[in-house]
This record gives C-alpha cells, structure tokens and sequence, in this order.
C-alpha cells in the first residue's frame, strides 16, 4: 500500500526542515570564523588537538598575518590552517550541499524509523540507538580523517577542513548516510536476541545475470554522460565527484526499480516521481538563490560566475540533477511507489 | 511427522537461520572491504597532493561517494525484484 498524501507530505517536510537545522548548524561554524582564518593554536594541549588529538584548539588569525607567516623562507614559524568560512557549509553551491542531509534524513526517518505510518514503538528505542551510533561513527570518523588529511597536507597554506572535503558538511552526512546503509545491512535497528526467521530460498532464481549485465550497460551510459557534461562545462572539470554520484545513482536506481527495460517499464510512477521531483527542485534552488543571494543553486549561478568566470556558471548542475534524482527515487521508495504498476510491492530500503 | 523428521526440521531451520545471519555479515563487510580498496586510491590521491602537484582530484569527501556506490552496489546485489 502506499502511503498517505498527507504523510508522504509530512515526511518530506520534516527532511526538509531537518536538513536545513544542519545546514545551519554548519553554517553557524562559518560564521564563527567572520574574515579570518581558524589556525591550530599551537600553544594548548598535544601541539594544538585535544580529545585524543580529533579536536583543534582554534584561534582565529588575520589571513595577511597567516599568508606572511606560512609562505616565508622559515617553515619553523608556519602555523597550521584550519578552516576559513565557507569550509563548513558550502552555501555558494548549498543546493548541492543540501541534498546530502536531505537524503541522510529521508534515510534515517523513513527507512531505519519508519516515520511516519511504520513505526514499530517495540522497536524504537533501538531504531533510535542505531542512530545515535551512526552519529557517533560519522562524527569519530571524519574527525580522524580530517585530522590525517591535515597532517598530511604539505601546501602550507592548505586549510583543513577543506583538504579532507571541499565542504566539511558533505563528509559528515556522506558518512552518515554509509553508516546507516552498514548498519540496516548488520540488522542493528531491528535485532533482537533470538535470530529471525530465514527467508524460503527454495524457489528463488538467480537474478545475477541481469543485474551485472544491466550495470555495466548503465555504467557505460553515465560514462558517456559525465564526459559530455564535463566537456560543455556542466560538471567539476577532474569529473572524480561528479561521476561518483552518477554511479551511485546506476545502482540505486537498479536496487528500487528493478534490473532491467522489462522491470523499468512497469514501473512508471517511482520513475515519474524520481523525474518530476528533481525538475520541480532545481527551479526551487534557482529561485532560492535570487532571493537570497548567498545561497547558490550551482547552476545559472551568478555566484559561481563571479568566482570561477562566468563560463564556469553551470559547473554544478551535474550534481544537482544526480543528487535529487537520488533523493527523489528514495523517496518514492520511502513513501511505497516505486513498485510495479499494478500491484504495490514494498522494497526493503 | 516422526520425531526424527522434527528432529531434522529442527536442525535445517537452525542451519538456514545461521546461514542467513552468516550472509548478513559479509554483506556488511563486503561493503566495509570495498569502501576501504576504494578509499586507500583516493587517500594516496590526497597524500600525493601537496607543494609543486596541481592536484584537484579526489579529496576526502569522494573516498565517501565511493563507498556509497559500494554499500549501495553490495545492496543491490543482495536485492530482488518480483516482476
């Protein structure tokens, strides 16, 4: 069965309201940092880090002072880069940024919770343990890697929180969402101490042909895609970010809506939600940002032109069109309508 | 049913139950194997940046995409559909 209009609605808006608490919670980091940089204050705890060296003690410096200090001819003086503001949230290209939470949440609520019609209140507090863990992963984890890329940078004026990401906000909720995919797959939210019941496998057929045989088919076709889009400057030029999140969208699509054409065919409402959604929310971020002027849609973006020319405008459209398609098939499988037409089957995330 | 044949649905079903869990386990470290093969290439990608490289390839945040495409593949593989 499908869910109700009035719930899938709801869903969609606690994502919303959810992934835009983050985006701010991120952006208030910015903000801390005004026109200075945050440099490693050297002075307190083991070399500047604390809580088992994941944690910098920070001071903010003057970036002309910090420019002066780390390229002279004395390395001894350097002083280690942090973050400059705009590291944390990544608002000249947030509607990019903001699809990352946005599919995090859809994650968590809907397919660990069961928010808003599936949730099992025996199961809940686990359900909700689960995420807290996932946070607690996500958090311990890109800290440890923030602080192996810092250490590793040689360029002195690296900062970094953007050598270990362009945005530190993408390699918090990236982790977020692995998390919970591991997670669901170990069974965490929903294990209990006597092991469920094995699925009957005495009739199933191997699908493994089709699956192989259409992801490599779908592999060459985003190939494809990726290179005419970095060519007509519609993707990051080193394309390694860009075709990352096309493939992930190969093997999502494949997972929700079936492993070849024949499964594709008849399942023509998850694809028109997956289609439609994205179209309707890339004008949403275009709009955002006429409104707002600091926020950007990384695409038509006059704040992409002022910074990388105004050929390089549409530098992120790649991304916002494979990041809400991604959204939007998941939530079409969140809300139960990306099964065959006739009747609906309810996948398992 | 005889007691014998219970006896031995008894232990199919435990072994199917092991079995199932078993399987759980290493889909969950298939992912974790193949986000860190992935991850090692993209962490080298970062170490090798530095004073005198262009570098502007992956940084940490696409060591998390790729392990993405691997969950969600590992995922995938593991799914079926009904036509």
């Amino acid at each position: 069965m499908p869910m109700k209009i009035s719930n899938a609605i709801l869903l969609l808006v606690v994502c919303v309201i959810c992934a835009a608490f983050n985006m701010q919670l991120f952006g208030g980091l910015d903000e801390m940092m005004g026109d200075q940089y945050w440099v490693v204050d050297q002075t307190q705890g083991d070399h500047g880090w604390y809580a088992m060296g994941l944690l910098p003690h920070v001071k903010k410096m003057p970036k002309d002072v910090v420019k002066a200090l780390n390229t002279d001819a004395d390395p001894k003086n350097d002083v280690v880069i942090y973050a400059q503001s705009g590291d944390f949230a990544g608002k000249s290209v947030y509607g990019i940024c903001f699809g990352i939470p946005l599919i995090m949440y859809l994650i968590w609520f809907a397919f660990i919770i069961g928010f808003p019609d599936k949730v099992d209140p025996y199961l809940l507090p686990r359900k909700i343990f689960t995420i807290a863990v996932i946070i607690g992963c996500s958090v311990v984890a890109n800290l440890f890697l923030m602080r192996i890329a810092g250490d590793f940078a040689r360029d002195p004026m690296s900062r970094i929180a953007n050598v270990a990401g362009n945005h530190a906000s993408l390699l918090f909720h990236n982790a977020g969402i692995w998390f919970a995919i591991l997670f669901s797959a170990l069974g965490t939210h929903s294990h209990s101490f006597s092991e469920v019941q094995a699925p009957d496998s005495r009739k199933w057929q191997t699908q493994a042909n089709e699956k192989f045989n259409w992801m490599f088919t779908l592999l060459g076709i985003v190939t494809v895609l990726e290179i005419v889009l970095v060519q007509n400057k519609l993707a990051l030029p080193d394309a390694a970010v860009d075709y990352s999140v096309w493939i992930i969208w190969v093997v999502i699509f494949m997972r929700m809506y079936g492993f070849s054409p024949k499964y594709w065919l008849k399942r023509p409402t998850g694809i028109a939600i997956m289609v439609v959604g994205t179209l309707l929310t890339l004008p949403v971020f275009y709009m955002l940002e006429r409104v707002t002027g600091t926020l950007g849609a990384g695409f038509a973006s006059p704040i992409l032109a002022k910074a990388l020319g105004a050929e390089n405008q549409n530098i992120g459209l790649s991304l916002m069109v494979s990041i809400y398609l991604v959204f939007w098939m998941e939530f079409a499988t969140a809300i139960r309508m990306n099964g065959p037409s006739k009747k609906a089957v309810a996948q398992k995330f | 049913m005889s007691e014998r044949e219970l006896e031995l649905m008894q232990r199919i079903e435990d072994l199917e139950r092991h079995t199932w869990r078993n399987s759980a386990i290493l889909r969950s470290v298939a992912m974790v194997a193949f986000t860190s093969l992935i991850g090692i290439v993209v962490a080298s990608g970062v170490v090798g940046g530095g004073r005198g490289s262009h570098w502007s390839g992956p940084a940490w945040n696409t060591m998390w995409l790729y392990g993405l495409f691997a969950a969600n593949a590992v995922s995938m593989f593991w799914t079926t559909h009904k036509e």
